[in-house]
């Protein structure tokens, strides 16, 4: 059930970005990042399933994705004086991904890639907190709609934190399993409220 | 890359360990926590910038009355100069060079001419000395120091107080508009001195230093201190002192009153940047 809701709460978050004309551009790669993961759940992992013994290829071409996405995010929020160092990052982690994926290729789930980004993202949101705090003197942080998005990251990351890192020698465990998706649900959940918030708040804005 | 893998049980099935609820439950603890601090935090900056803002239009609205005070003021005084002093002057003597003159004899002539002089002489000096104390010519001419050595002189020669000034250090003056800046203010200054201090004595002295024009006003009568100078200002007293704040706010100077550490005289410093140069011939 909580998984229906996800879904329900993410076609809302992305129907009402795409439903007015006055769309946030910055918000763009969080929305194709939801996109991307409701078709790798309902596609595109079904059909490496089908293919491969192997699923995880799937999971951690996501994870890269989900990388990918959120940094790009990042880089618009940061601006242009961040695009290398990001850049660089990215690069980093997808050749990093590759050397894990050679190393552990018969683990269900790629703990150490999901454990690595989600300290990465932790850290991105607490410079932007840090820097909305030293630098942002006229508009109340809440109003702005990167607040809330970033809010959203910050709160799936860090809580799925320890989840992501118990997983590599868990995940056959079905108890451990079913207790990876109901976390994983309601954190979803969670930053999918964050981000439909900042969406609101940038229509509001424009 | 190990430490971040958490080992599974080797038996089969996993145990619901604490460590996953405790971990998960306090990074979101910890997230939730710093979100809310961070929001009220600047909320609380914001509050403090807005009241800070306010403060300083509020006295930048004292600053701008006190000016225009201070301009009717100077205005009025001007007026009454010329009403109370030139205008009978220059009556009287018409009533000397009038047409019944030409009926009188010539030693009555000749004596009615000359007190017409004298009254007009009288009024030419008298313009003349309104015209000098709006715009010294000596400031203009031959620049602050001789300005202020020129009214240090005046001073003393009244007997009242005993005045000096050395500049160590004037080779390359201050353009005129800082000048005239810094004119006004030594004569407010000094104004205050001659009318409140009770000093026996005063002394200026100059100098530059590091791209800085620093005069340093020493007298030993009462005085205030930067607190005193502070708190009047945001009074509605003090108007004389609200005209050197504001000549200091232009001049993006600052002042500082205080007591000498001898405790025997209290010391005003005057420290502006120096913009322009213009090396003075000799």
């Amino acid at each position: 059930m909580f998984v229906l809701l996800l879904d329900i709460i993410t076609l809302v978050v992305v129907g009402f970005y795409f439903s007015t004309s006055k769309r946030e551009k910055n918000l763009l790669p969080l929305i194709l990042y939801l996109i991307i993961g409701v078709l790798s759940d309902y596609i595109f992992n079904p059909i490496i399933k089908h293919y491969s013994n192997n699923y995880s290829i799937g999971l951690r071409i996501f994870t890269f994705i989900e990388f990918l996405c959120i940094s790009t995010f990042y880089y618009r929020v940061f601006g242009e004086k961040s695009k290398k160092l990001l850049a660089l990052i990215v690069a980093a982690f997808g050749v990093f991904s590759i050397i894990d994926f050679y190393f552990s290729r018969n683990s269900l789930f790629d703990s150490v890639p999901t454990g690595i980004s989600s300290l990465v993202f932790v850290s991105y949101s607490i410079i932007f907190f840090y820097y909305q705090l030293k630098y942002n003197h006229s508009t109340l942080i809440y109003r702005l709609f990167e607040f809330w998005a970033i809010v959203g990251v910050f709160i799936y990351f860090s809580g799925n934190f320890f989840l992501f890192i118990f997983s590599q020698k868990n995940f056959s465990d079905p108890l451990f399993k079913n207790l990876f998706y109901a976390f994983m649900t309601v954190f979803s959940i969670m930053r999918n409220l964050f981000w439909l918030t900042a969406i609101i708040v940038s229509k509001k804005r424009s | 890359m190990v430490w971040l893998q958490v080992p599974g049980n080797p038996g089969g099935s996993f145990p619901i360990t604490p460590m996953l609820f405790i971990g998960t439950l306090g990074m979101l603890l910890l997230a939730i926590a710093l979100v809310v601090f961070i929001v009220f935090h600047q909320r609380k900056i914001l509050r403090y910038q807005l009241k800070f803002q306010k403060m300083e239009e509020e006295q930048q609205k004292i600053l701008l009355n006190a000016s225009i005070r201070w301009q009717e003021e100077e205005r009025q005084r001007i007026a009454a100069d010329l009403h109370d002093d030139a205008g009978p002057l220059l009556a009287t003597a018409r009533l000397y060079l009038n047409e019944n003159l030409l009926k009188q004899d010539v030693s009555t002539q000749l004596q009615s001419i000359y007190n017409a002089k004298q009254i007009i002489d009288d009024t030419i000096q008298l313009i003349r000395n309104i015209s000098h104390s709006l715009m010294p010519p000596t400031l203009k001419n031959f620049g602050l120091e001789s300005a202020v050595n020129d009214l240090f002189q005046k001073i003393s020669a009244t007997g009242a107080i005993n005045a000096s000034c050395r500049f160590h250090d004037y080779r390359q003056r201050l353009v005129p508009e800082q000048e005239l800046l810094v004119f006004r203010v030594v004569q407010e200054l000094i104004n205050n001195v001659l009318k409140h201090s009770n000093a026996s004595f005063m002394h200026i002295t100059q100098n530059i230093q590091d791209g800085r024009f620093f005069l340093r006003l020493h007298h030993d009568g009462r005085g205030i201190t930067q607190d005193d100078f502070q708190k009047m200002n945001k009074s509605s007293l003090g108007l004389g002192l609200k005209n050197i704040q504001s000549r200091m706010k232009v001049l993006q100077g600052n002042i500082n009153f205080e007591k000498d550490i001898s405790q025997t005289y209290f010391k005003i410093t005057l420290d502006i940047p120096v913009i322009e140069t213009e090396l003075v011939a000799g």
